[in-house]
């Protein structure tokens, strides 16, 4: 079929049906043997629901992620990774050994060992070990599969989360969330199929690039939502424009708009179209999603969620609720990990209990949430930072507050449902928790193995850019059987 | 200085050699490259210096290229007979273990292989010439020097297209095309173009009018006047200071936690003159670096290195200052070389850099140039009051119908006692207030002080305001027996601050800056015993006619002073009086802040140590002031100062700056660089899709007097610029990102630029150039989520509806409408923004109640037009897209119309694809 043909069959032709209601991605679809859309934008025909025609490919046990980005990094040694070794040590220089070839974002000289001040106990019947500060995330223990043998290559946090978004430490990949809304689609088409929502004081370091759609089309970048009652910016339509005005407004565009598609031959005039589409029926959704007053007393309470009240924990409620709608990868970054112990705002003694109560009890609330909801066996939960802390006292500047820098070696991450194993622990690091010892798993392999619960075969989804083709583990990662249900 | 490497005594070295040199042949025989030096050198120096790497952009196993020496021939190393005058020589025996050759890290090279290699130099330098010509395989191109090359032939060109080159840049570009099977677009529609064009050099779309006056100029001078008459435009300069905006992280606020506003405004507003003045490039680089060390420094060159104070400050309590400090030398460091270098450096704070040819010393020998000035990191100082001809034109007008208003009262004032027994309605205080009334009958504040004490007030809820001839009084009585030696006399700027002092005496107390308004010596101190009046004229603190004062601070040094009843000595009987209202508008606006932030050099130049992994807790060893030694050239000497160091960065020899800006326009003007990545040219960025027109336009623009207007008259005059956008079949397939231009690339309006649009077209564009950034509204609590909470001070009247240039830039929560089109947060510097498309820009057009003002004022201007419905459509869809619509485009817009009215086809008008594109 020639191109303008196609294209002009595909839009109904100017003057033909009016397709305002119609998503693009459903024109699209229809068209397999294409083997580019217009513009050359979109390098494959696309499936049902938006992704890649083909995608899966095999039985995803996940279809959806809820990924929990503690950002900042919190201190595996506090909370996951017991380590009576630091408590003999407790004070004492660290073993050569370990430092001969570090650099730290900010230790000087010969750190001393910081044994951690709080306990660790084990929980329900897999025995998982973790720590005071976190009752809650214990009480869930035999559901979570806690991968204490995690590592990374970055140890400053805006590569750290690039690298753990996009599998890249520079800006320019696309983000872990956009090849899945590439890939897969969305369940969804009232909703866009990757929202970021955020709490704490401040973003992520690596900003808005940490959910970049990179080189793929511009449509499958995250889009950030608002927690509370304004979820998104300018949502509702100005006073005294109805719905049904803001529809014909719509058609009114839309008709024009395929038209300079048309004309131009310009894929980008098309993703457009759908985009104001789409932002129409976010109207229409989202309000109703975000509306968490119609939750009981009880759901409330189990998060913490003081509704009208931003925090992670109405975040995580929100986020369960666009879960059930059928979004494709919902990320929540909390602001506030980074305890170096400059000053108590950012210590473990003062400042990490404080951030483990605003969302110890939102992420155990979630997962049971899901749970009871029969959400949590198609629903992969993620939780962590960008990197670990040192099992050493950071003592920047000679400060007296305790706290620990920055640790690209071993850092704990938990999973929840989505087809994981629960109740396991998995890998371990050596009796200082300096370098991980047992079953590592690098950036790539959680991203393969994310990817595989998904149904996704890591090497087989990919996108030219410049002449080669990407993939999200660009030429590794493994997917970690052992983590499989 | 260049830095020659100190070299041993050579008797030690000669005289030991004789022992050690078995291996010298015992004829006279002259010693042979190939022979007897090609096994040393490959031993020891082909691994850096060879096929394979060219370090130094040095390689010694091919003859041509040895023989032209390092920096890809630049720099002769080796000087046939003349061992001692030969840098080989000289590094193979520097004393110095950095400087000596092999590196210390390497295998040392023998004494006598050292002396062979001498003798060699010093015995004429036999080597058999093959006849290969000097070649370096590992130079990566942007080091290269531009050199001409002739654009192609037209003649080479298949007949049929030899008519469609407009100019060089066409013959570079049809080439290509046509080799790639690409055939170049007609021209496009006449009403485009021209709103291409506009958009391109002004950022505003032509009028209807404008339209129609181009549309019927036949002439064959029409675009080119066109062009000169959009040039010539005031607004030409806005539009192209935003892109260099966004290249010097300029923004209104401080960035970090805090991100307390700060006024540089005015290096906005030279950026705006620059660019319609057009200083070429050359002049507008040495003034933004070096513009306070220019020996004819002006107010205009000072505020130009506000460039480099558009880093950000951390002033959240307990920060260490020289942390914040060095993190912005740095910045300044690497923003310099992504700016002028088209290289990231960032990487070489911490280590060599992995792919560029950056070691970690030449990145602290860059950085030791901005390391060199009074600026901390926790202060804003030093700022500089400028003097803005328009706001003081106006301030003059206001001063004089002020005059006229107070009228008949006596020409020399009377006392209006402000301060009197109590602090004035409203205010706040501080120190000891303590009111007595001693037996004189006078109300006085007593106060004995050792060192600096005072009592002041701020915050009176009615401010007053200085008129022509008003003084500020005080009246003090000081104890002859406990004379102070300092008398501190501040003033509080109602909406702004205390830089504002005087002082009698001795200079004591720090705040402010000497000599200044901030510190402002007025004389000797009156005598004590007997009360003594002191008047300050407002002028000499600063404190201009109109000027409105909130608070008075009294201050001593040492001493007991009373202080009696000040206030002014006024022809106004009451300055506490409201204006008339509209007098009282044009204060507000004039009285706005207007310093701004420059760059001053220290007086004790500070060592500059490299950082180790780029902390500035660990200083390694010391290094001196240099460039990048790649593009240097090793024996040329280095800029010895910041001044120096921008003239080197545009001296014809740098073969990079030309090259990354008129990249970077090529970008502005086409969507993409010839090189992609506009902030890398190094070798982690992209090979130029056509490497000789990039070479052609830098040298071109250089020759041009590195005129920016050139260039893009240049660009905008080729037939390229002026195809239609239309992408054929082929195009889509074989070139989707458009590199070969076979047809124009239609490029989304960034935020700012919709947003003018909108005011345009909608009628409500205040089109005034500069001044402080406005506050156009936003939705409620946007700033509220920062940490000093909602700050955003909704502009009313005409500031509401200024250009999106204006908008005041905050880093920690910028202008939502401008970040949902991927404006940054100007925390650093951004070569090239996004252009995202989501739902959350549809939002914004269609709901932003900022949008739906213009929207509804665009509806009323077409609604009052007297014209039939269908020309009010058509003259909507013209102010928009520049084109005339077609019968069916008008048909919905008269659908829509007949059902919900004006505003609704306004809002599609605006949010048309056609008018969101640079089409």
């Amino acid at each position: 079929m020639e191109r303008r043909q196609f294209l002009s069959q595909a839009l109904g032709g100017f003057g033909g049906l009016a397709l305002g209601s119609l998503a693009l991605t459903d024109l699209l679809g229809a068209h397999t043997h294409e083997r580019r859309s217009i513009g050359g934008l979109l390098q494959d025909p696309q499936g049902p629901g938006g992704g890649l025609a083909g995608l899966p490919h095999f039985a995803p046990k996940a279809k959806r992620v809820i990924y929990l980005h503690m950002a900042g990094s919190p201190s595996q040694l506090d909370l996951f990774d017991p380590k009576p070794k630091l408590k003999e040590f407790d004070g004492r220089d660290i073993p050569e050994s370990f430092i001969a070839q570090e650099r730290f974002a900010f230790i000087k000289g010969t750190p001393k060992v910081l044994a951690s001040p709080y306990e660790f106990k084990q929980h329900g019947e897999s025995g998982q070990w973790i720590s005071e500060l976190l009752p809650h995330t214990a009480a869930i223990a035999d559901k979570l599969t806690v991968v204490r043998s995690m590592t990374t290559t970055q140890f400053n946090h805006a590569p750290a989360q690039l690298f753990l978004n996009t599998g890249h430490p520079l800006a320019g990949r696309p983000s872990l969330g956009s090849w899945l809304s590439y890939g897969l689609g969305n369940e969804n088409q009232n909703l866009p199929a990757f929202v970021v929502m955020l709490s704490g004081k401040f973003g992520p370091s690596a900003g808005a690039t940490a959910w970049s759609n990179g080189f793929l089309p511009s449509q499958y970048q995250g889009v950030r939502l608002h927690d509370g009652t304004d979820p998104v910016l300018f949502l509702s339509n100005p006073e005294g424009v109805s719905t049904e005005q803001r529809r014909r407004e719509l058609d009114a565009l839309g008709k024009l708009n395929r038209k300079s598609a048309q004309r131009d031959n310009d894929a980008e005039t098309l993703a457009r179209i759908e985009q104001y589409e789409l932002a129409f029926r976010m109207q229409r959704e989202v309000p109703k999603i975000a509306d968490l007053t119609t939750e009981s007393a009880e759901t409330l309470e189990m998060y913490g969620v003081e509704p009208g009240k931003p925090s992670f924990a109405s975040n995580c409620l929100f986020a369960r609720r666009l879960a059930e709608s059928g979004v494709r990868f919902i990320q929540l970054y909390d602001w506030g990990w980074d305890s170096h112990g400059t000053n108590p705002s950012d210590d473990i003694i003062t400042s990490l209990p404080e951030q483990c109560r605003r969302t110890d009890m939102a992420s155990a609330a979630l997962v049971t949430d899901l749970e009871r909801r029969g959400l949590l066996d198609d629903t992969l939960v993620v939780w962590g930072g960008e990197f670990g802390r040192t099992p050493m006292n950071e003592k920047r500047n000679g400060s007296t507050y305790l706290g620990r820098d920055h640790h690209p070696h071993a850092f704990t991450m938990w999973f929840a449902g989505g087809g994981m194993k629960p109740g396991v622990a998995h890998g371990a690091t050596d009796e200082f928790g300096y370098f991980t010892t047992e079953d590592k798993v690098d950036v790539h392999d959680l991203h393969a193995t994310m990817l595989h619960l998904l149904g996704v075969d890591h090497e087989r989804l990919t996108y030219t850019s410049q002449g080669r083709p990407f993939r999200l583990t660009d030429v590794a990662g493994n997917v970690i059987h052992d983590l499989l249900a | 200085m260049a830095s020659l490497p100190r070299i041993l005594p050579i008797s030690l070295l000669l005289s030991s050699s004789v022992f050690l040199a078995p291996t010298l042949p015992a004829q006279q025989a002259p010693i042979d490259y190939a022979r007897d030096v090609a096994p040393i050198l490959e031993k020891h120096c082909y691994d850096c210096h060879g096929k394979y790497s060219q370090k130094a952009g040095l390689r010694l196993d091919q003859r041509a290229a040895a023989l032209a020496g390092s920096s890809f021939g630049q720099d002769p190393v080796l000087l046939e007979g003349d061992r001692e005058g030969s840098l080989l020589w000289q590094l193979l025996v520097a004393e110095d273990p950095e400087e000596r050759m092999p590196p210390k890290d390497k295998d040392a090279m023998t004494d006598a292989e050292i002396k062979l290699v001498g003798d060699w130099i010093e015995g004429g330098m036999a080597w058999h010439d093959d006849g290969e010509e000097a070649t370096w395989p590992v130079k990566h191109w942007a080091y290269q020097r531009v050199r001409p090359e002739a654009p192609p032939a037209v003649e080479d060109f298949p007949e049929q297209w030899q008519d469609w080159p407009r100019n060089e840049v066409d013959r570079y570009l049809l080439a290509k095309m046509l080799e790639r099977g690409l055939p170049p677009q007609d021209q496009a529609d006449r009403g485009v173009l021209l709103r291409r064009a506009a958009l391109d050099l002004t950022g505003l779309p032509p009028t209807v009018e404008e339209l129609d006056a181009f549309l019927a100029d036949t002439s064959g001078n029409a675009w080119a006047n066109a062009i000169a008459k959009l040039m010539a435009s005031p607004h030409y300069g806005e539009q192209q200071a935003q892109r260099w905006l966004d290249l010097a992280r300029y923004a209104d606020s401080n960035g970090y936690e805090k991100d307390e506003d700060r006024s540089i405004w005015p290096y906005r507003d030279w950026v705006i003159d620059a660019y319609n003045n057009d200083m070429g490039y050359d002049q507008f680089t040495i003034e933004q670096i070096a513009g306070d060390l220019l020996p004819e420094a002006t107010q205009s060159s000072l505020v130009a290195t506000g460039f480099h104070r558009n880093t950000m400050i951390n002033n959240e309590g307990g920060t260490d200052d020289e942390e914040y400090r060095v993190a912005a030398v740095k910045d300044r460091t690497d923003t310099t070389a992504t700016v002028w270098l088209g290289s990231t450096l960032a990487c070489a704070q911490c280590h060599n850099h992995k792919y560029d040819p950056f070691t970690q010393r030449d990145y602290y020998q860059l950085y030791d140039y901005f390391n060199q000035t009074v600026d901390g990191g926790k202060s804003n100082a030093p700022e500089m009051a400028v003097r803005v001809p328009h706001i003081e034109q106006e301030r003059a007008a206001i001063a004089k119908e002020l005059q006229a208003l107070q009228g008949g009262h006596p020409t020399d004032g009377a006392d209006f006692l402000w301060v009197d027994r109590a602090v004035p309605e409203g205010a706040n205080q501080d120190g000891d207030w303590t009111i007595t009334t001693d037996d004189r009958g006078v109300n006085i504040r007593a106060r004995a002080a050792t060192g600096f004490q005072q009592h002041h007030f701020s915050g009176a809820s009615v401010p007053v305001t200085i008129l022509p001839g008003d003084r500020f009084l005080f009246q003090i009585w000081m104890d002859p027996d406990a004379m102070p030696r300092e008398l501190f006399l501040q003033f509080h700027e109602a909406g702004g601050d205390w830089e504002h002092r005087a002082y009698l005496g001795e200079d004591l107390h720090h705040w402010g800056e000497a000599g200044t308004a901030s510190r402002k010596p007025i004389g000797e101190l009156p005598a004590g015993g007997s009360w003594q009046r002191i008047e300050v004229n407002p002028e000499d603190v600063g404190l201009p006619v109109g000027s409105r004062v909130d608070g008075l601070a009294f201050g001593q040094f040492d001493g007991n002073v009373e202080w009696g009843p000040a206030g002014l000595v006024s022809r106004n009987p009451n300055p506490l009086a409201p204006l008339p209202a509209d007098l009282e508008a044009r204060l507000k606006r004039v009285n706005r802040k207007s310093t701004t932030m420059v760059m001053r050099a220290i007086d004790q130049p500070r060592t500059t140590h490299l950082l180790e992994k780029g902390s500035f807790l660990t200083p390694g060893y010391e290094v001196q002031p240099g460039v990048p030694e790649v593009l240097r050239g090793r024996r040329r000497p280095n800029p010895s100062n910041r001044l120096e160091l921008a003239q080197w960065l545009i001296n014809k020899r740098n073969p990079v700056a030309a090259r990354v800006e008129v990249n970077r326009v090529w970008q502005q003007v086409f969507g993409t660089g010839l090189s992609a990545t506009v902030d890398d040219l190094g070798s982690q960025g992209e090979i130029p899709t056509h490497p000789q027109l990039l070479d052609w336009l830098a040298l071109e623009f250089m020759k041009n007097g590195w005129s920016r207007k050139w260039l893009l008259a240049t660009l905008m005059d080729s037939a390229a610029y002026r195809q239609s956008a239309v992408a054929s079949d082929s195009a889509v397939e074989n070139d989707p990102a458009n590199r070969y231009y076979s047809h124009f690339p239609r490029l989304r309006l960034n935020g700012e630029n919709l947003r003018d649009l909108s005011l345009a077209v909608s009628g409500l564009l205040v089109p005034e150039l500069g001044g402080p950034s406005v506050f156009p509204p936003q939705p409620a609590g946007i700033d509220a989520g920062t940490y000093a909470g909602d700050r955003w001070r909704t502009s009313t009247g005409p500031d509401r509806y200024r250009r999106g240039i204006y908008t005041f830039w905050r880093r920690t929560s910028p202008y939502p409408s401008f970040a949902m089109f991927d404006a940054t947060s100007r925390e650093t510097l951004c070569a090239r923004r996004d252009r995202s498309n989501t739902p959350l820009q549809a939002l914004v057009l269609m709901n932003d109640p900022a949008y739906t003002e213009m929207t509804q004022a665009f509806a009323e201007r077409l609604a009052n037009m007297k014209v039939s419905n269908e020309d009010r459509i058509t003259y909507g869809f013209r102010s928009c897209t520049g084109r005339v619509p077609a019968a069916d485009e008008i048909a919905v817009f008269t659908r829509l119309l007949d059902q919900d009215g004006w505003e609704s086809v306004a809002r599609v008008m605006l949010n048309l694809d056609d008018t969101m594109n640079r089409g």
